[in-house]
């Protein structure tokens, strides 16, 4: 009764008739809502959503944005302490491997900084296509021949350097090439461009005995001292016999989206002249126009015209290679003269490393006539050992810079 | 003279901020709690509630606008029957406010607080769906004795729970209201 008397009291002040006016009016309004075509009440129902509900629908928003946001935490926690452990036993293993090899006599491996490039075009300069232009240049230390790499693995290489900007061959190029391996079993190849595909790769050198699955990740061998050991190029995703059955014909899925590049890394190694002096990388650019890029012809067609000038002076193989690369015949005409191939200079003539001392040396610089192409050359890279060659004479690698 | 219009300011400021709270834990409620007690499609109507407890502890005039705001938010989800529940549950408070506000009718037990809920409940979907039949007595049949019925027997069951909400709810108004104006 008293909390009856307490309202009695307070509600006083508003008369019946106060009490009266007001129900009417609340009711009076929800009747003029309610006679409202649909279009106005639709109108109407959104700015008191909007005014009302906003502030809810921002809590609520933050709220889950938080519950992201601690999520994303946690995962990147786990991941980051993962990462430091494999860090840390890396590290370990970096320096057991040292000791070992010091151990052994072997030379320290070079280290390597990264320098972080963005791309600005795709397919751009007179390379023709699989070409990129980066945003940095010789004034950031990028120089021939770098090694260039992606977050998933390796992209390609430095071709051409000016002061700001430079220019870089992927994979994808016909004139690219890297020494790789399966990791799995270490059998080592060359991983090229796949010709009529921009997305995937060929290893090549690999014998029909090769232990080769599929799925198998490739990475760079490190032969050639241009790219360092261990970095992805791709997982096999196919595998076949070439015509001769001798050789495996294996297809790679790259490891690095080529068509989604924007950052990308370039390798500057620490030591000097490691990289940077590896500039006659596989198909070496020199900034001189030759103007053999004008004359219409494809890459392979260019291997291909190069291919036939390989002169006979070229040693045969032993015979333990026969298994893989049967000894090629020798022409039976002399090989034309460097130079008289109609313009069409093979891209190793061509593309002459600018560190390459000057001197009065014709028989050596004249190697178009007398030096396998670097085709040639990545097809006996898997038998280095046995491979004799003149002194004057020496197969291009890969990877190996012109430069001695 | 300035004493009683420094009480009217507070009590007013008290009653905005005391509606205000009601109407978010109701909104609140009804949106986490209803769906979970959610029985063969017929959802415990806990804003009707609210409406009810309000008006009988506060009076008619404050559950009548208690009854139309809370209306109104619920019928920014149906923009096409904007102003029904805001109709209803304006009517709702303010005659329960007028009736039970000094057990004027009423023995404060909690089975009259239950069959007045329900009889509430009833009352507030006849209306409800009245309108929504558009005029069948068919349809309105139909709606009323799938859903209507159900909700106000459900609503009036959970009665207990009601009560114990309220008692909860105006025990946190008040520390929030002493607060509020203790750092202001």
């Amino acid at each position: 009764m008293e909390r009856g008397a307490d309202i009695r009291s307070r509600g006083s002040f508003l008369s019946r008739r106060g009490e009266l006016a007001v129900l009417l009016s609340l009711t009076g309004l929800a009747l003029v809502l309610m006679l409202l075509t649909n279009s106005t009440q639709a109108a109407i129902a959104r700015h008191l959503e909007d005014f009302i509900l906003a502030p809810f629908r921002t809590v609520d928003h933050s709220l889950r944005q938080v519950r992201v946001v601690l999520t994303s935490n946690r995962t990147l926690e786990a991941e980051l302490t993962a990462a430091r452990l494999g860090l840390a036993r890396a590290e370990e293993m970096r320096l057991e491997n040292e000791r070992l090899r010091a151990m052994l006599g072997f030379e320290g491996r070079e280290g390597f900084s990264l320098i972080g490039c963005e791309v600005m075009a795709e397919g751009a300069g007179r390379l023709g296509g699989a070409v990129v232009l980066l945003n940095r240049g010789y004034n950031q230390n990028i120089r021939e021949g770098m090694a260039l790499i992606g977050r998933e693995g390796l992209v390609g290489k430095v071709v051409e350097v000016r002061p700001n900007n430079s220019h870089a061959l992927l994979l994808t190029h016909p004139d690219c090439a890297v020494a790789a391996r399966i990791e799995r079993s270490r059998v080592a190849g060359i991983v090229e461009w796949q010709p009529g595909s921009f997305t995937s790769l060929k290893l090549r050198n690999i014998s029909y005995l090769a232990d080769v699955r599929m799925g198998d990740r490739v990475i760079s061998s490190g032969l050639g001292g241009v790219f360092p050991e261990g970095i992805p190029v791709g997982t096999v995703s196919g595998i076949d016999k070439d015509v001769a059955g001798l050789v495996l014909d294996i297809t790679l899925k790259p490891a690095t989206n080529f068509r989604a590049l924007e950052e990308i890394f370039a390798l500057k190694s620490d030591k000097a002249g490691g990289v940077e002096g590896a500039a006659s990388f596989g198909a070496p650019f020199s900034p001189q126009p030759t103007g053999s890029l004008q004359d219409g012809l494809s890459g392979q067609a260019l291997k291909d015209k190069s291919r036939s000038e390989i002169p006979a002076s070229r040693p045969a193989p032993p015979v333990e290679r026969s298994a893989a690369h049967p000894p090629e015949t020798p022409p039976t005409s002399p090989p034309p003269p460097a130079g008289e191939s109609g313009g069409i200079v093979p891209p190793d003539a061509r593309h002459t490393p600018p560190s390459e001392p000057p001197g009065p040396e014709p028989q050596e610089r004249d190697t178009s006539a007398v030096r396998p192409t670097w085709n040639e050359a990545d097809r006996s890279s898997e038998h280095d050992t046995i491979w004799a060659e003149p002194d004057s004479v020496s197969p291009r690698q890969p990877d190996t810079p012109s430069t001695p | 003279m300035n004493g009683q219009r420094t009480m009217d300011t507070t009590l007013w400021r008290r009653s905005l901020l005391v509606l205000s709270w009601l109407i978010l834990a109701g909104i609140a409620v009804e949106t986490s709690v209803g769906l979970r007690l959610s029985a063969f499609g017929v959802e415990p109507n806990f804003l009707l509630g609210l409406v009810y407890y309000f008006a009988r502890y506060e009076g008619a005039v404050p559950g009548a606008i208690l009854g139309f705001l809370v209306g109104l938010l619920e019928d920014l989800s149906v923009p096409q029957d904007l102003g029904l529940h805001a109709l209803a549950k304006c009517l709702i408070g303010f005659f329960t406010g007028k009736l039970w506000a000094g057990q004027r009718l009423f023995k404060d037990t909690l089975r009259a607080q239950a069959v007045t809920l329900f009889v509430a409940g009833v009352l507030h979907d006849i209306i409800v769906l009245f309108v929504t039949a558009d005029g069948h007595p068919m349809r309105f049949f139909t709606l009323f004795l799938r859903i209507g019925l159900p909700t106000a027997l459900y609503t009036g069951a959970l009665c207990p729970l009601l009560v114990v909400a309220w008692s909860w709810l105006r025990e946190i108004g008040p520390e929030i209201h002493a607060r509020f104006f203790r750092t202001r």
